[in-house]
């Protein structure tokens, strides 16, 4: 294991900013901490750095204590590269200086061969005599990442590395530096707060709301399989539909019958909630079940269908806009179900008492048969 | 605020103003308390006009809306617009420098012969040796203060630091007092003690030596200094700190690898400032300079203030060359940032 994170805590003056987070963290991975601004992630990317102390728990990196309370070992002395969100290239030095800027205790010759191989990794062969204000917005970027990685670092840490250029080239870049980190055989913990580049980028992605980490999975567990009703809302779009457990593999709801293995602790008979993503409901003229549309956006490769069922409750649905006859709003449409096998996930008890309303916790303390299921 | 402290202009032209009034109650009438009360009046009206002016700066603060800087469109004027602002842009320099400076040189060519001698070599080797040192004395405190607001920013430390940099605010003969009081006090208490501990007078060992000038132009142009260092310290941004860090460098090899030479070309420049202000400094010197000690800024002022006006110029001409050379530098350096205006947003 390369990284291991237990239990920790990080404050600066105040409450914490990180509570409580674990993780690990395995050798060639690429990680992901997602989140929404203030989230924490970067404070808990910048104790792992070196750059904060801990109140509680323990950072280990290939198994040695690196950091716990009351003992920081040193950033210069952790083999940890980051990338920072501004960069921070150093202005007075050119590319290759800037790339050789870790390489002190090698030789001339190792220097100058690490610093050829960067560049053409990065494909900045040309503007090795550049400085970095001369380079567009991607290339620095490129610049700050092959300095990071120049001293070959166990880890490679990057704080929203994409945030300052703008959508398109934020893809390309995200891929490509997917690719270099692969090539370099690195391990690397990425910070961002768009779940598209964590995509893009990430093996494992651990999502992070008022410095809790409330999963750690892969992109797929996160949309399919979301811990708590937090991870539900900010992964991709989806509605919450009311249904009844018929038995512990069936729920009936409104659409009708959904079939997978429902956790032990919804008893049949009680109330929950099953979450519906747009690409969960097909539009078929067919089906008996009828819903009004509402709204329709045009995405290119499909519609997207906000529609009203019987009851009132709104769910999303995605359909092909090759699809032959438009429906606008105002219409009803026939949909079902796709056809899949659901898996609902057990929600992590305190996950889930933190993430419903009170009213819910409360009944749920009380043990009334109310509860939250995802799918 | 430079003309409410100007002291030599007026001295000369024979106009009554608050400098010369605290001058002539001091050693005119020999009473240092009347002008110390004097003084205190002054630094009151200063303060209050810096108050003033922070208030009503408050709520307008200029941004600037872009971090580029954009190479504005040129006009091409033809005939009668363009000579009109030909004229417009050469007047000002006309008669502002060129014209006196002019003069000077006239005067200066045809006494050269016999004011270019032992003692003007003197004077500009005292006027040197006092603002090279002064420019270093001021940069040690710019630099603590700069990088204290940098390392441990509270409204304490910021507030203290505003103070350290109003010395610029304060005329140099306010200063003057300021100074030669309490070092005079402490000059006596000093030597009170060694005669009675060990039964030999000290003298004026701080007021009677340049210490007590160095001092003063410190106190006044600290504010110089610490402008350009904190300015430049700007420029290392924390992330840069870290970065180094994470590359392998210890705290110490950071300031040796990042900061310094970043902040090189400021930190020069802001001895050059400093030097060049303090060449030019007359009311302070005027007091604080130690006997039989002169200066360039003080001896064009004595021989002015004797109608040998072409006697004066040398030393004067030797004032204005020197300071031009700041302003050359600084209009290239800033040129330079310009042009790289696109330093790392």
């Amino acid at each position: 294991m390369l990284l291991e994170i237990h239990d920790v805590t990080v404050a600066y003056q105040g409450p914490p900013v990180v509570r409580e987070v674990g993780l690990r963290l395995e050798i060639g991975r690429i990680g992901c901490l997602l989140g929404p601004s203030g989230c924490g992630k970067t404070t808990l990317l910048r104790a792992i750095a070196g750059f904060e102390p801990l109140q509680t728990g323990e950072i280990l990196l290939r198994g040695r204590s690196v950091s716990r309370p009351g003992f920081s070992l040193s950033p210069e002395r952790r083999r940890v590269g980051m990338v920072f969100q501004d960069l921070a290239l150093f202005p007075h030095l050119n590319v290759a200086d800037n790339i050789a800027f870790g390489l002190r205790g090698h030789d001339r010759g190792r220097r100058r061969l690490r610093v050829r191989e960067l560049l053409s990794l990065i494909g900045l062969e040309h503007a090795a005599a550049s400085f970095p204000h001369q380079l567009s917005g991607g290339q620095q970027q490129r610049v700050a990442l092959a300095r990071a990685m120049a001293p070959r670092p166990d880890l490679l840490l990057l704080d929203e590395p994409f945030s300052s250029l703008d959508g398109e080239m934020r893809e390309k870049l995200a891929r490509e530096v997917r690719q270099i980190l692969r090539q370099e055989c690195l391990t690397a913990l990425l910070v961002t707060h768009d779940q598209f580049e964590a995509f893009a980028m990430a093996d494992e992605i651990g999502v992070m709301h008022a410095g809790r980490l409330h999963q750690w999975g892969s992109a797929y567990d996160l949309y399919r399989r979301p811990a708590d009703r937090f991870v539900a809302d900010f992964i991709g779009r989806g509605v919450m539909l009311p249904g009844t457990v018929v038995d512990e593999r069936r729920v009936e709801t409104e659409l009708g019958l959904i079939k997978g293995r429902v956790p032990a602790a919804a008893l049949p008979g009680s109330r929950v909630e099953v979450l519906i993503r747009p690409d969960d409901i097909v539009h078929d003229d067919e089906s008996s079940n009828r819903a009004e549309v509402i709204a329709k956006v045009f995405r290119g490769a499909e519609f997207l269908y906000t529609l009203r069922l019987p009851s009132g409750a709104e769910v999303l649905c995605l359909a092909p806009s090759h699809h032959d006859h438009d429906h606008e709003p105002g219409e009803r449409i026939g949909i079902r179900l796709g056809a899949r096998e659901w898996s609902f996930s057990a929600p992590h008890p305190n996950g889930l008492l933190e993430s419903c309303g009170e009213a819910t916790r409360q009944n749920i303390l009380a043990g009334a048969k109310s509860i939250i299921v995802f799918t | 605020m430079e003309a409410l402290a100007d002291f030599g202009t007026v001295q000369y032209f024979g106009v009554g103003t608050f400098t010369t009034g605290i001058f002539r109650t001091w050693f005119g009438l020999g009473d240092s308390g009347a002008a110390a009360q004097l003084a205190s009046l002054m630094m009151a009206f200063v303060l209050a006009l810096i108050v003033l002016e922070r208030r009503s700066r408050r709520r307008a603060r200029y941004h600037h809306t872009s971090r580029r800087y954009r190479t504005l469109p040129g006009y091409p004027l033809r005939g009668q617009p363009a000579a009109g602002a030909f004229a417009a842009c050469f007047l000002p320099l006309f008669f502002g420098f060129l014209l006196p400076s002019g003069q000077l040189a006239f005067w200066a060519l045809r006494t050269w012969r016999h004011t270019l001698d032992g003692a003007f070599l003197e004077l500009a080797r005292n006027s040197l040796l006092l603002a090279a040192g002064a420019a270093l004395l001021a940069l040690g405190p710019a630099l603590f203060m700069a990088y204290g607001k940098r390392l441990r920013s509270s409204p304490a430390v910021a507030a203290a630091v505003r103070v350290a940099g109003m010395g610029y605010a304060v005329p140099g003969l306010v200063i003057a007092l300021g100074v030669v009081i309490p070092f005079a006090w402490l000059d006596n208490a000093l030597d009170a003690w060694a005669r009675s501990r060990f039964g030999l007078s000290t003298g004026l060992l701080l007021s009677g030596t340049v210490t007590a000038l160095l001092f003063a132009y410190v106190v006044r142009f600290l504010a110089v200094s610490l402008n350009t260092v904190e300015a430049s310290l700007g420029k290392v941004r924390p992330s840069m700190d870290d970065a180094a860090r994470s590359l392998g460098l210890r705290p110490g090899a950071v300031l040796g690898r990042v900061h310094l030479p970043i902040m090189r070309g400021s930190l020069l420049t802001a001895l050059l400032l400093v030097f060049v202000d303090v060449l030019k400094e007359l009311p302070a010197t005027l007091v604080l300079r130690p006997f039989n000690f002169n200066t360039l800024a003080v001896r064009a002022f004595e021989l002015a203030s004797d109608e040998m006006l072409a006697e004066s110029s040398l030393a004067a001409l030797a004032i204005v060359l020197a300071g031009i050379l700041p302003v050359i530098l600084l209009s290239r350096s800033i040129r330079r940032v310009r042009q790289g205006g696109a330093h790392v947003a």
